[in-house]
């Protein structure tokens, strides 16, 4: 792997529950054993940011919000799910199993 | 010698420093985190703080103008109940005591969760820094200081992030259908009264749900609480420039029209919101990670205590129909307060978005539709309330324009202001 992937954690503030986010997400990085990071947007600056994001994970009602942009989105209903949430993240990124 | 020691003191009473290096030493005490990544997460800790200061300077800068307005045109102090403005102006006062209760008060959380029945790791940081901020603030205002203040704080702030979960669970269990997880948002009062009052004058929550219902998408721009914010203060900037005399109105902005000075001034406390949630963020990146690690490690059956928007997948409309709700609440309570002698709270759109959103979800899991009304309008009583018997309590910084939001900060705010009178005299 010659870059590490970019994953754009989001929420209304950008602190509370996308920080639940980053720890889960975190969890799945590890499992998947890719090299990622995940950093923290609210929905306002997060359309900015998702210009360098290979991946954008955020809940399910906030992802109309998010608009057009180029990265997969994965909508997250169930935040203590690891294991949908480690599937999701693996098709969008297309991993192999 | 003393030379060495008085580096080591100045050092340990800079907030910022100190929270850098608790950061650096959580991220050490994390196995597979190296000397760098440590150095780089106490550096950006650091860097998060000295943000919110320059926050404050701003939040500060815009409020100065909107109180002498409300105060001339109304007779009443006006106050924004913003957890992120009072937060910015108080760690200027009482720092690094906030620093220290919040690092103890995570201390004590993974304590409480070891060895009591209340096993419950608190991950809402934001909410633990408010709380630690709010604690310094009161618990010095009734005159502890030094270790005690530091101590006393990181025991309640431990305490406070076990028990308030506990008293949440059947509200998240009766949202979610599970009770992997609860509530940790430090509104807890509002939740369970909205609860139980949904409950018993609510509707059948399973044929009248709210989420049975065609509902407009259009408020969806809420969530962007920078626009949301901005908006709002736009509004509560223009209504008591209108109440002024004309001439006053015309000298608001000096040589510039007053309503384009009024629409910079609303946008700048935006501004100065997004300021404070920027150094918040990068504190917390820091921190909440290393805490979660290490709490994982020594609790691993211990429940997580969540950030309120977890309830929102399980409500969409709810989420709505609770803040209007709330927000019409806290309209009519500011109108009924001022003219009653307490200070007048003008509704603040993020508390009443976030909690009275919230209030509704749980509202409507307990009593549909009506209770999701009835939810969040209770939310908007008890918040309107609790912020104008909370000021007096913050000593000199009940004087600022700014105060919090949520309920359990208002509740332990007094709590621990009226203790103090029955103590102190």
């Amino acid at each position: 792997m010659t870059k590490s992937l970019k994953i754009l954690a989001v929420c209304g503030m950008g602190i509370g529950t996308s920080m639940l986010l980053k720890l889960q997400l975190d969890k799945v990085i590890k499992k998947l054993g890719i090299d990622a990071n995940v950093d923290l947007a609210d929905i306002s600056t997060a359309r900015g940011l998702a210009v360098n994001a290979d991946l954008i994970v955020t809940s399910n009602e906030l992802i109309d919000r998010i608009g057009d942009v180029t990265a997969p989105i994965v909508a997250v209903a169930n935040f203590m799910d690891l294991n949908a949430l480690t599937e999701s993240v693996r098709s969008a990124l297309k991993l192999n199993k | 010698m003393s030379a060495v020691i008085k580096v080591l003191v100045d050092f340990l009473s800079v907030p910022a420093l100190l929270v850098g290096l608790t950061a650096f030493a959580g991220y050490l005490a994390l196995k597979d985190k190296n000397f760098s990544d440590a150095l780089a997460g106490g550096i950006k800790a650091t860097i998060g703080f000295l943000i919110l200061g320059a926050g404050a300077g701003t939040l500060i800068g815009s409020l100065d103008i909107l109180g002498p307005m409300i105060e001339q045109a109304f007779n009443v102090q006006g106050v924004i109940p913003n957890n992120e403005a009072i937060v910015a102006i108080a760690v200027g006062e009482v720092g690094q005591a906030a620093a220290l209760i919040m690092v103890l008060g995570f201390i004590f959380n993974i304590l409480f969760a070891r060895f009591t029945p209340f096993k419950y790791i608190w991950l809402t940081g934001h909410h633990s820094l408010y709380m630690a901020t709010l604690l310094a603030v009161t618990f010095s205002v009734i005159g502890l200081n030094g270790v005690v203040l530091w101590l006393v704080g990181g025991i309640v702030l431990g305490f406070l992030q076990v028990i308030l979960p506990k008293w949440t669970q059947h509200l998240a269990t009766k949202v979610s259908g599970n009770d992997d997880w609860t509530i940790g948002h430090f509104s807890s009062l509002s939740y369970v009264v909205a609860g139980w009052a949904a409950k018993v004058t609510g509707g059948d929550p399973e044929k009248t749900s709210a989420e049975d219902m065609d509902f407009p998408k259009g408020l969806g721009f809420l969530r962007e609480s920078l626009v949301a914010t901005g908006l709002i203060m736009l509004i509560i900037f223009l209504v008591p420039a209108f109440f002024l005399p004309g001439a006053d109105r015309a000298a608001l902005g000096g040589g510039t029209n007053w309503f384009v000075f009024l629409l910079i001034q609303a946008l700048t406390f935006s501004a100065g919101v997004a300021v404070v949630i920027y150094g918040v963020r990068v504190i917390l990146a820091e921190i909440v990670p290393a805490f979660s690690g290490i709490a994982e490690k020594l609790v691993p059956d211990a429940k997580p205590a969540l950030d309120i928007p977890v309830v929102f997948p399980f409500g969409a409309n709810s989420v709505i129909i609770g803040f209007l709700s709330s927000f019409v609440a806290g309209v009519v309570m500011m109108l009924i307060m001022g003219p009653i002698g307490l200070a007048a709270i003008v509704p603040g759109l993020v508390p009443h978005f976030f909690v009275g959103g919230g209030a509704g979800v749980i509202g409507n899991a307990f009593g549909g539709r009506r209770g999701a009304i009835i939810g969040g309008f209770v939310n908007g009583i008890i918040i309107s309330l609790g912020a104008a018997l909370l000021l007096p309590a913050m000593g000199s910084l009940g004087l600022e324009n700014a105060t919090y939001g949520d309920a359990d900060f208002q509740w332990v705010g007094i709590l621990i202001s009226l203790i103090g009178r029955l103590f102190g005299g």
